[in-house]
């Protein structure tokens, strides 16, 4: 049967009263959903969190999914407001802009950067990867993680952002120019190996 | 079609979303445009980098599913959200506090004020006889009146009176 399908009937089942059957969906969607709230959020344990909270917003929601998108798309929905609201209470507390990291850090990211690739440095690539992610504006981080990380196609990106594909087009051409300009200051740094380089690593 | 124009659509291309002519159209512009080239190879890397799946070693699926469960009951936070209020209720407990310290106890014994304290609104040993008696409550008869109250600057209190009126029967 076709998952979408079998979503819709899972929730019907659901909404008629059966709860134990949401430990289905559960299942099924945890690691999307906890692998994007990581992407988002960067922070393992407040992924965690984050995962499970959306699960049980959703959960809580679910007299309101029509069913007019996938029952995956409305989640990622959901998620992704959920870490929004997070990004935006983490950015109350004082945040980094590119150039103090640049400043504060840029003995660390040269060690990261020349380090050669192995189990370890794989670690520190994706600390290094949220330390870059952690600078560029919400919106384009959401979009990117969206289409890079979990795969969504333009429209799919347009019902869960609530905007037109065109849009989604044109913003994923400015987020893509974003991330271009965050990566290029990281490599030019002295000593750096190129993206491609580091990419063998991971 | 200009560099400008070709560069618009190359996060498209990236994604596959143009049309065939489109295609056709940025491929052969790619091919005499190395920094178009290098714009595309930048992307692919920087987003392999940058968004690398997270690995899943310690991952126990059935425990979060019974996490999640386990919290389909909980109620959910009513919709006025309490946790501003009890956040700020001590700092602005605190402060008023330390106010009606200074106002009550340090304003009063400030040197040149404890012998006036007409200045800060109470009133003083000089107020005392000058401020007019507030009636509190009356009859065609009679009526009480309650005295100004008279600061005595030696113990820091205030002394009220109260006076009854018979209107001179």
């Amino acid at each position: 049967m076709d998952p979408v399908i079998e979503d819709r009937l899972l929730v019907e089942q659901i909404l008629a009263g059966d709860q134990e059957v949401y430990a289905v969906l559960v299942q099924r969607y945890q690691r999307k959903v906890r692998g994007y709230c990581q992407s988002m959020l960067g922070d393992p344990t407040q992924a965690d969190d984050a995962a499970q909270e959306a699960f049980v917003k959703a959960f809580r929601s679910l007299s309101k999914f029509r069913g007019d998108s996938a029952f995956s798309t409305w989640l990622y929905r959901i998620t992704t407001n959920h870490c929004l609201d997070l990004l935006r209470k983490r950015k109350r507390r004082p945040t980094v802009s590119w150039d103090a990291l640049m400043e504060q850090e840029s003995g660390f990211l040269q060690r990261l950067a020349s380090t050669e690739a192995d189990a370890e440095s794989s670690l520190e690539n994706r600390d290094l990867a949220q330390k870059i992610l952690s600078t560029l504006p919400d919106d384009y981080r959401t979009l990117l993680t969206l289409r890079e990380a979990e795969g969504l196609s333009y429209e799919e990106l347009g019902k869960v952002l609530h905007c037109s594909v065109d849009a989604v087009k044109s913003r994923l051409s400015r987020a893509r120019k974003a991330m271009q300009e965050r990566v290029r200051h990281f490599q030019a740094l002295p000593g750096v190996q190129t993206l491609e380089e580091r990419l063998k690593g991971l | 079609m200009n560099h400008s124009k070709i560069a618009e659509k190359l996060s498209a291309y990236h994604d596959q979303r143009l049309t065939q002519p489109e295609r056709w159209e940025v491929e052969s512009h790619l091919e005499d445009c190395p920094s178009c080239r290098q714009t595309l190879r930048h992307w692919k890397a920087a987003a392999g980098f940058l968004f690398a799946k997270p690995r899943f070693s310690e991952w126990n699926e059935d425990l979060f599913t019974q996490k999640v469960m386990a919290r389909l009951d909980e109620k959910p936070l009513g919709l006025f959200n309490w946790k501003p209020l009890l956040q700020w209720s001590l700092p602005l407990t605190g402060s008023l506090v330390a106010a009606a310290w200074v106002w009550g106890a340090v304003i009063p014994n400030l040197p040149g004020l404890a012998s006036d304290n007409s200045l800060i609104g109470g009133y003083g040993t000089r107020a005392a006889r000058s401020a007019p008696a507030t009636r509190v409550a009356s009859s065609a008869s009679s009526a009480s009146v309650v005295a100004p109250a008279a600061f005595d600057s030696v113990s820091g209190d205030y002394t009220v009176s109260f006076i009854s009126y018979d209107g001179g029967q």
